[in-house]
């Protein structure tokens, strides 16, 4: 299957924010830590919506977290 | 590993070692009538598949209670829905086989068991799809 063309910040941002784990990043937006580490390796897009609430935990507009990198 | 791909992996390993040994000793006998005495079996081996699935699945929640807990999200419900896909192709064709082999005339055991062994081959299919879309990405 081919990787999504949506990169992402999350790692450097979990780590700028106290050094949050997937775990508790995936908590605080109810999904699982797998769909977090999936979504941070560019394996899965999130919805819209996670992708704002993921935005809204780092307190980031979204095109900080996520970039489209397609053509 | 998620809670829902171990329960894919539980299922795909149950269900092939219990249906596939159900559809091994089936061949195996042979001979005339071969499949009309196979409904005790198949009621059997359907018990010893669901008793499985609760026992092994009971037992990878009480190994990891909170992941048993958590809903299912929207990417575990995005890989259920693509899986179901080849579920439903497994499934459809060995229907639609089935049906034409009853209107020329197939024993009605042999059709039974064909389209129960569909059945078996699209839980297959779609346990494989959702171990496929958790290990590669959905």
């Amino acid at each position: 299957m081919a990787p999504t063309q949506v990169r992402n910040e999350i790692r450097r941002l979990r780590f700028e924010h106290g050094e949050m784990t997937q775990a508790e990043l995936a908590e605080r937006i109810g999904l699982t830590r797998q769909t977090v580490n999936a979504i941070e390796q560019g394996k899965y897009s999130p919805t819209l919506e996670a992708a704002f609430r993921i935005a809204i935990v780092f307190g980031r507009p979204l095109e900080d977290v996520f970039h489209y990198q397609g053509e | 590993m998620s809670f829902r791909e171990k329960i894919a992996w539980i299922s795909l390993a149950v269900t092939v070692a219990v249906y596939g040994g159900y559809f091994v000793f089936l061949t195996a006998r042979g001979g005339e009538g071969w499949l009309s005495d196979s409904f005790g079996l198949l009621m059997g081996t359907t018990v010893l598949f669901i008793v499985l699935m609760i026992a092994l699945t009971v037992v990878a929640a009480v190994l990891a209670p909170a992941d048993a807990a958590a809903p299912v999200d929207e990417r575990e419900k995005l890989i259920s829905l693509k899986a179901s896909q080849f579920s439903y192709f497994a499934l459809s064709s060995g229907a639609f086989t089935t049906i034409v082999a009853l209107f020329v005339g197939t024993d009605r055991f042999f059709a039974a068991n064909f389209l129960f062994f569909s059945l078996i081959v699209a839980e297959i299919a779609k346990d494989a799809a959702q171990i496929f879309y958790f290990r590669r990405g959905a």
